[in-house]
């Protein structure tokens, strides 16, 4: 599916990827996480061709991204970026915009594209608000508006950008649970976090990166069991008897 | 029928309103029934006539084409640049057509064709000198208005410099440099209409892909969007739209801010109808404009570019104010 091979990037020559290799399962969700400028944010914008790596590969099905036309890229891969803009058009336009890579130059919205449109307004709850501004919602709706647009994309790889920054704990957790449900229907989906918690207990599998290095790869068992996300991180993570994880700092507990 | 499309039609009702009022009145005024007389004398013997094909029309049409190409500029850049800001006044895209149509008055005088032309290149490189200005330093809203403010002194004062050397290259420098319509022709509009039903035809064919583009560059990019390569074809139209209005309405100011701004708060949710309505808009504010600058100190005159700026200028600062409460509310 995806696939980054010794994937190397650099901002003004300096070099923020150091030859990152992980192979991204279908049907899985997967998060990368890390500190701040560890890279994670740019293997994201590598992986949907909004920057060129300086070395290394990416394939997408077995074919290197670099090849494969924009609207091609955009029927199987979408992403959403950490920021959006809230422009003054309803959610349903917003969400149309979708089927944009599915669509032939000229081309009117078929029936089909309008049921998948309102398939994919209903699956993120905004039927009630479909014909609302997007500029006029709340930062949690705005965030389904977006993912209602990657939905109606119908992609088989899914990328977003840090999607619960700026939501509230329910919208988080709810966010999380679609996106679970996403990858049931045998979707990937790969998300950049920083909520560890989050990362622990709701992915299959975690990429951990600091430096621009990928230093642990697998489930969130496997990695927590390495120790690196307390090496990374300093701080002290338990898992408790009900798997669930609590972070401690300098011997007090920050967050569970 | 639906709201948007009601607003398309109360719009053009306006519209033709205003080309009746446009036609009629002035320092002489003409009747409908002289009007519809001196439509069918071809020979234009009446002085009715006369006032009708060598005066009125050529400023009605004038006024339409300029309002109508200068707003669609403004909603391109401002789709492009993603700044609320960006209008072809305000940029500079304007003074960069204005440098060059009068560089291209000054030197070949006898060739009124290449001013379009002209204009239309200095638009375009006004608007990538502003654009790779602002992309080097971030694209903020800040930025893209300073750089327009930059580049709108450098041009101006070359600008200023060409009129007072070679003060025949324009018949009129305050209607030039202020904006107006009491000098075009019917020659210099044969010439300006086709790069503006260029602009206009680009902007329309590819209005799903604009649409696309106001969403920010990396949204548009995951949609599967050539996003640089339609940036540049927006712009290029943008420059078309507003190069050719300038090549015969001089600077014009605030028409490619004001008609975009008001075509989103009375148009809901209907992307398809923003360049017309727009284009609408533009052309209605500068027919009212031009009519009241001719009727209200008469038999004095005032130049179309006086009007707007006292109607466009307090629109700009309330955007600002706008603007800046809706970022807050963003940010909370």
């Amino acid at each position: 599916m995806l696939e980054f091979r010794e994937l190397r990037a650099a901002y003004d020559g300096v070099e923020t990827l150091h030859g990152v290799s992980a192979h991204l399962a279908p049907g899985k969700l997967t998060a990368i996480v890390g500190p701040n400028g560890c890279g994670k944010s740019t293997l994201m914008k590598c992986a949907v061709g909004l920057m060129k790596p300086s070395g290394g590969e990416i394939l997408l099905n077995g074919q290197p991204l670099s090849v494969i036309p924009e609207k091609e890229r955009a029927r199987h891969l979408s992403y959403m970026p950490q920021s959006r803009i809230a422009p003054d058009i309803s959610v349903r336009h917003l969400v149309i915009h979708g089927r944009y890579p599915h669509l032939k130059w000229g081309q009117s919205l078929r029936r089909e594209d309008r049921e998948i449109v309102q398939a994919a307004i209903e699956r993120v709850k905004l039927g009630a608000l479909a014909n609302r501004p997007v500029s006029r919602l709340s930062g949690g709706e705005r965030q389904r508006a977006y993912l209602a647009m990657m939905l109606a994309q119908q992609t088989a790889v899914m990328l977003l950008d840090e999607p619960t920054a700026y939501l509230d704990l329910s919208s988080q957790f709810a966010l999380m649970e679609l996106l679970r449900a996403l990858c049931r229907e045998g979707r990937s989906v790969i998300l950049v976090l920083h909520e560890l918690s989050l990362a622990l207990e709701y992915t299959d599998s975690l990429l951990l990166m600091e430096r621009g290095r990928l230093v642990a790869a697998g489930s969130p068992e496997e990695v927590y069991r390495s120790g690196q996300i307390q090496r990374v991180f300093s701080i002290d993570v338990r898992r408790t008897s009900d798997n669930k994880y609590l972070f401690y700092t300098e011997k007090q507990e920050v967050r569970t | 029928m639906n709201r948007n499309r009601a607003l398309l039609l109360a719009l053009l009702g306006v519209l033709l309103l205003a080309v009746l009022m446009n036609l009629c009145l002035g320092a002489s005024g003409l009747s409908p029934s002289e009007i519809l007389s001196a439509l069918g004398d071809t020979a234009r013997e009446s002085t009715a006539a006369r006032i009708f094909w060598y005066v009125r029309l050529p400023r009605t049409l004038a006024a339409i084409l300029a309002g109508a190409s200068l707003a669609a500029a403004g909603l391109l850049l401002q789709a492009v640049l993603r700044n609320p800001l960006a209008a072809p006044s305000v940029i500079g895209i304007n003074s960069g057509a204005g440098l060059c149509a009068l560089i291209c008055m000054a030197v070949f005088p006898g060739l009124s064709r290449l001013t379009s032309l002209a204009a239309f290149l200095g638009a375009c490189a006004a608007a990538f000198a502003v654009y790779l200005l602002a992309r080097l330093t971030g694209a903020s809203r800040a930025t893209i208005v300073l750089a327009g403010v930059a580049v709108n002194s450098i041009f101006g004062a070359c600008m200023d410099a060409i009129v007072t050397l070679i003060p025949e290259a324009v018949v009129s420098r305050s209607a030039f440099s202020i904006g107006g319509f009491s000098t075009t022709t019917m020659q210099q509009l044969r010439f300006a209409a086709p790069l503006c039903a260029l602009g206009f035809l680009t902007a329309l064919v590819f209005g799903r892909e604009l649409q696309l583009m106001a969403l920010g560059d990396d949204v548009a990019h995951s949609l599967g969007l050539r996003v640089e390569r339609f940036r540049a074809l927006f712009l290029v139209a943008a420059a078309m739209l507003a190069g050719a209005a300038v090549s015969f309405a001089g600077l014009l100011s605030f028409v490619g801010l004001v008609a975009p701004h008001m075509t989103r708060i009375l148009l809901k949710n209907d992307a398809q109808l923003q360049l017309p309505i727009a284009a609408a808009f533009g052309a209605a504010l500068c027919l009212i404009c031009d009519l009241i600058a001719r009727v209200a100190f008469a038999p004095f005159e005032l130049p179309v570019g006086i009007v707007l700026s006292i109607v466009g200028a307090p629109f700009f600062l309330y955007l600002l104010l706008i603007r800046k409460k809706r970022s807050r509310h963003d940010a909370t």
